[in-house]
């Protein structure tokens, strides 16, 4: 008797919001266990509600058939709740065809494919620095130089020209056409 | 209702507690807190709507809607004044569908849930009790009034500084110079005495408990 006072006392502290820390769980254990605990949460609010306002008593007086019918469609509230829940579990579910596996293996070989092309793409047409990757002509520890100055120059050349100078010929049009018509390693037959 | 990510409510107030509970899938926790402002909502509703029967109808209503959005509840404000507020939403769109002028008594006025008309002496809200809920109205009142009356002193002002006052146990105890525990004894006593007298009553109706 005197421990069920003492646990009664514990709803009675819940009401006031003035339990200890670790009270809290032993209230509510009792409220869950026990029909006259929950009797007493409900008594003392009556209480409190009519010393604080007697008109309150007017709704006391209903408060049995009101819980009875609002139990009844909060139950049914919480199995549509319950049903919603289980019916959006289904519906985001992934859906997977039977050949999935089949397809995925060649997306994924696919997209291999793409990505290996397009690197060697890049490699070849679009990296400004590419030609110097491949097995090539120029030494690729030279500094690249502009084309102009690599020329190769016969080394006659010189002579030729210098012989056309002595010669002259200038066309009409300035143009140096002997040189161009004659221009062979022969001697011009004079 | 499944469970869900704790609640930022304050754990020390057993309404927080109440609302936590209940998204974690209590759903008796839910019933304890009907149970606590039950009175209160139909009271408020009482002042926007004289139907007796649309005002249960308008009460359910709200506690339905307040079930549902539980989630919502920031516990940025008191519990009550977010039910008040579902309260008065829910009138007006009863009243708004049904296409009835209410007769409304006073204005309500939203801005503060907590000063609202239980602690206002006054207009009956509805003239449609039956005899039988008029009874038994008058008895749970004259029980309280009696229970009060037969309290020792100490049980007595301890109980009226806690309900009426609103005052801590803490302070209570400062002003009748007894330790806290003491206090919580003596209000559990008032109200164990109090209940005695009720608990016939309340459970007169339908016969059952809870």
């Amino acid at each position: 008797m005197q421990q069920e006072k003492n646990t009664e006392e514990l709803i009675s502290a819940l009401v006031d919001g003035e339990l200890q820390a670790d009270e809290f769980e032993q209230a509510f254990a009792l409220l869950d266990a026990h029909p006259q605990s929950k009797s007493s949460w409900h008594a003392y609010h009556v209480a409190g509600d009519v010393l604080r306002n007697s008109q309150l008593a007017n709704s006391a007086a209903r408060d049995m058939a009101f819980m009875t019918s609002l139990t009844s469609r909060l139950k049914s509230e919480q199995e549509q709740h319950r049903l919603a829940v289980v019916s959006l579990n289904i519906s985001i579910a992934p859906v997977r065809s039977a050949n999935w596996a089949f397809f995925n293996h060649r997306r994924v070989a696919g997209l291999a494919a793409i990505a290996i092309v397009a690197t060697l793409a890049w490699q070849l047409g679009f990296n400004p620095q590419g030609a110097d990757n491949f097995p090539q002509l120029a030494d690729s520890s030279e500094q690249a130089q502009p084309l102009a100055s690599k020329l190769i120059r016969d080394p006659r050349l010189d002579e030729f020209l210098a012989a056309h100078q002595q010669l002259g010929g200038a066309s009409a049009l300035q143009l140096p056409v002997g040189f161009i018509r004659n221009a062979t390693l022969d001697q011009p037959s004079r | 209702m499944s469970a869900s990510a704790s609640h930022p409510l304050s754990s020390e107030s057993p309404d927080g507690l109440l609302v936590e509970r209940t998204l974690a899938g209590d759903n008796s926790a839910f019933d304890l807190l009907v149970m606590k402002y039950q009175r209160r909502i139909h009271r408020l509703i009482a002042r926007m709507v004289r139907d007796t029967d649309l005002i249960d109808d308008i009460a359910q209503e709200t506690f339905i809607r307040a079930y549902r959005a539980l989630h919502q509840f920031r516990g940025d404000a008191q519990f009550y004044t977010w039910l008040y507020r579902i309260a008065v939403n829910t009138s007006k769109k009863f009243l708004h569908d049904l296409k009835r002028d209410p007769l409304v008594l006073t204005p309500v006025h939203e801005s503060d849930g907590e000063k609202d008309e239980t602690f206002e002496a006054g207009i009956e809200p509805s003239s449609d009790e039956t005899p039988e809920t008029v009874i038994a109205a008058r008895q749970i009142a004259q029980a309280v009034d009696a229970g009060l009356a037969a309290l020792p002193e100490d049980q007595r002002q301890a109980l009226i500084l806690r309900e009426i006052e609103g005052l801590s146990y803490e302070e209570i105890a400062t002003l009748m110079n007894s330790p806290v525990g003491t206090v919580r004894s003596r209000i559990f006593r008032a109200r164990e005495a109090i209940s005695a007298k009720l608990k016939p009553l309340l459970e007169q109706k339908t016969g059952k408990r809870w």
